[in-house]
């Protein structure tokens, strides 16, 4: 599971390459799909083909180093969300003059202006941070975007509800240590 | 908890745009007045982008270790092909669990649809020869009436021993030869006679033309006929 070292561990011995890849492509995939059907009227098979070419001229920035982990100023899925909304929009131009573009005002789960990057280190901070079980449980949540009763299922759990309050009582602490830290900056 | 778990989900509903058109609206207007759940939407919202980028990492790690754009395409479409293969498994799933519940209904319906009695369990509850006395006979006397009843007595008796398709020639014969107030008995062990052959249809039609005329044998053609027609559970 992401942010378990023993994963790291398999990644170096090469067990199986490419392993977070395709997870990561995968992961996107779902929720491109989920994205373009709610806002664009195409076919599922020209969606997955804009779904492939952003994510392959994504990785290409990051593989030709134009863009690097460390360097990255959001997230990878904003980068690959913003290519493929550029790309979904250019064909609704060239193949349904009529139709209507989505406002780029709806976005989906996006980052913020640049006056807000100091809050976003902030937090980066503590996330990075945070110890188990939350960090797997919420990773499950806001990164896999797994439901209650699969995190339930992969954390052991009795069932969907005590997952559920899992995960709030793991957001409730994370956002008190934020704003009980950061609270004098009165940055949030 | 259950309060604060419910407004959870529905910051998270909001950030990954899963709300209705009509929530999205009462939601915007929500956090419009007030300030706390503003803030509150804007953390999570921070939250769930630094787990974004905390799980990306590794696959970013990867990616710089990649050879080629040929190699990439080749991930892509291992993954696909995955995806594929997981996306016809399910459908052959689905497929499955449809055909194996439409069956269940299918038998269940047959089983629902089939006869509460059966024709035999019908005959065996109604023929009672030992109790028979034609209706007509009750204070006839007359030669040709007893004589009438002998052979019908006779005829019914040859249902019992195993001989019901010819009893049912000679009771049809009765019905045209025999003596007006002789006919409601003919017709009675004759639709007796057809459930012994398990014509049930027969059985009903003789039973039909009984009740139409509402004769001494009314109550038990009506009860009868219900029962012939009654299904185990529709």
């Amino acid at each position: 599971m992401f942010g378990h070292k023993n994963i790291f561990a398999a990644f170096l011995s090469k067990k199986r390459p490419n392993k977070e890849i395709e997870e990561l492509y995968n992961t996107y995939r779902e929720l491109f799909f989920v994205f373009a059907k709610k806002h664009y009227s195409i076919d599922d098979s020209v969606i997955k083909d804009i779904y492939q070419e952003s994510f392959i001229a994504l990785c290409e920035n990051i593989r030709n180093k134009l863009l690097t982990p460390d360097n990255l100023k959001v997230s990878f899925k904003t980068y690959l969300f913003s290519i493929g909304k550029n790309k979904l929009n250019n064909y609704i131009r060239d193949n349904h003059p009529p139709m209507e573009i989505p406002n780029e005002s709806n976005q989906i789960y996006d980052e913020q202006s640049i006056d807000e990057k100091e809050i976003q280190e902030i937090v980066r901070k503590e996330v990075f941070n945070l110890g188990e079980p939350c960090n797997r449980v919420l990773m499950l949540f806001y990164f896999k975007r797994k439901s209650m009763s699969e995190i339930a299922l992969t954390m052991g759990y009795k069932n969907e509800q005590v997952a559920k309050n899992k995960r709030l009582s793991c957001m409730e602490q994370l956002k008190k240590i934020i704003n009980k830290k950061y609270k004098k900056e009165d940055l949030i | 908890m259950d309060k604060r778990n419910k407004l959870q989900e529905k910051i998270d509903d909001y950030l990954f745009d899963l709300l209705s058109e009509e929530e999205r609206i009462a939601f915007e207007q929500m956090m419009a007045e007030d300030e706390n759940l503003r803030n509150d939407v804007e953390l999570t919202r921070q939250i769930g982008n630094a787990f974004q980028i905390k799980g990306e990492k590794e696959a970013l790690k990867e990616i710089q270790h990649i050879s080629s754009k040929e190699e990439l395409k080749e991930i892509i479409e291992a993954a696909e092909r995955k995806h594929n293969e997981k996306r016809s498994t399910t459908t052959r799933k689905l497929l499955i669990s449809i055909s194996a519940v439409a069956a269940t209904i299918l038998i269940l319906v047959y089983i629902g649809l089939q006869s509460q009695y059966s024709s035999q369990q019908l005959f065996d509850e109604y023929y009672h020869p030992e109790e028979y006395m034609p209706t007509s006979m009750r204070g006839n006397n007359s030669e040709l009436s007893q004589e009438q009843a002998q052979k019908l007595y006779d005829v019914i008796c040859m249902i019992e021993k195993g001989q019901p398709e010819t009893a049912i020639d000679s009771l049809r014969h009765f019905y045209m030869s025999f003596e007006p107030t002789f006919k409601e008995d003919v017709q009675w062990n004759l639709a007796l006679a057809y459930l012994k052959v398990n014509q049930r249809d027969n059985a009903e039609k003789i039973l039909h033309e009984i009740i139409k005329k509402n004769g001494d044998y009314i109550q038990d053609a009506q009860e009868l006929s219900k029962k012939i027609k009654q299904k185990r559970w529709f």
